[in-house]
């Protein structure tokens, strides 16, 4: 899967998650920028990704993001 | 040696007045409601000698996060907390142990400005400590 693959997929997973009509997430984007993104609906997100990608977060992971850059490159290791 | 002891079950609801009022054919008794600003909800706790308090949880029309979870799961347990009698230093053990925290702790109004903070692990749900 390619890193424009994964930023797609992770596009829906967050307008389904939390319920927006559109967003176009980029490496930039964080919970500022998106005011739905608090600290519960980023567990629902964390719960929604791990199921569509197949994969599994620690708990170190989940907390050092910074951006969605990031959330990207974690799952990018993952899928190697 | 950190003691975790089970403090309250907390249950999401639309309407604390409407629930309160169902758990009182179960013999618990309701306390004041208490606005949270920081947290966005109203709270409310049920009580019953010997048993478990109850947490009724319910999310300002603003908290837009607690709303969608009641459109999706309905009015319906959603936490368990526990009391601990150091929460800086049960906070350390919990992300130690592989929880991830939701936030650090923070006074809380519902409990007269005692501590709590939230975890989630993928095993267990959210859990929710509050301070002695």
């Amino acid at each position: 899967m390619t890193r424009q693959e994964i930023f797609e997929q992770l596009n829906d997973i967050f307008i389904d998650v939390l319920d927006l009509e559109e967003v176009e997430l980029n490496a930039e984007t964080s919970a500022n920028d998106i005011e739905e993104w608090d600290s519960l609906s980023h567990i629902q997100l964390i719960v929604a990704i791990e199921k569509v990608f197949g994969i599994k977060f620690t708990s170190l992971e989940i907390m050092k993001w910074k951006n969605v850059g990031e959330m990207v490159c974690s799952i990018e290791e993952k899928l190697k | 040696m950190q003691r975790f002891r089970i403090e309250h079950i907390g249950y999401l609801t639309v309407n604390i007045g409407d629930t309160a009022k169902s758990f009182e054919m179960l013999g618990y008794k309701a306390g004041r409601t208490v606005d949270d600003d920081t947290q966005q909800t109203r709270i409310c706790f049920l009580h019953k000698e010997g048993e478990v308090n109850i947490e009724l949880v319910e999310p300002y029309e603003s908290n837009r996060t607690m709303q969608k979870m009641l459109v999706k799961q309905g009015v319906s347990p959603y936490h368990t907390c526990y009391e601990v009698d150091d929460i800086d230093e049960a906070y350390k053990l919990m992300m130690d142990s592989g929880w991830t925290a939701l936030f650090e702790p923070v006074a809380s109004p519902a409990f007269n400005n005692r501590r709590i903070c939230y975890f989630w692990k993928r095993d267990v749900g959210l859990i929710e400590l509050v301070n002695k």
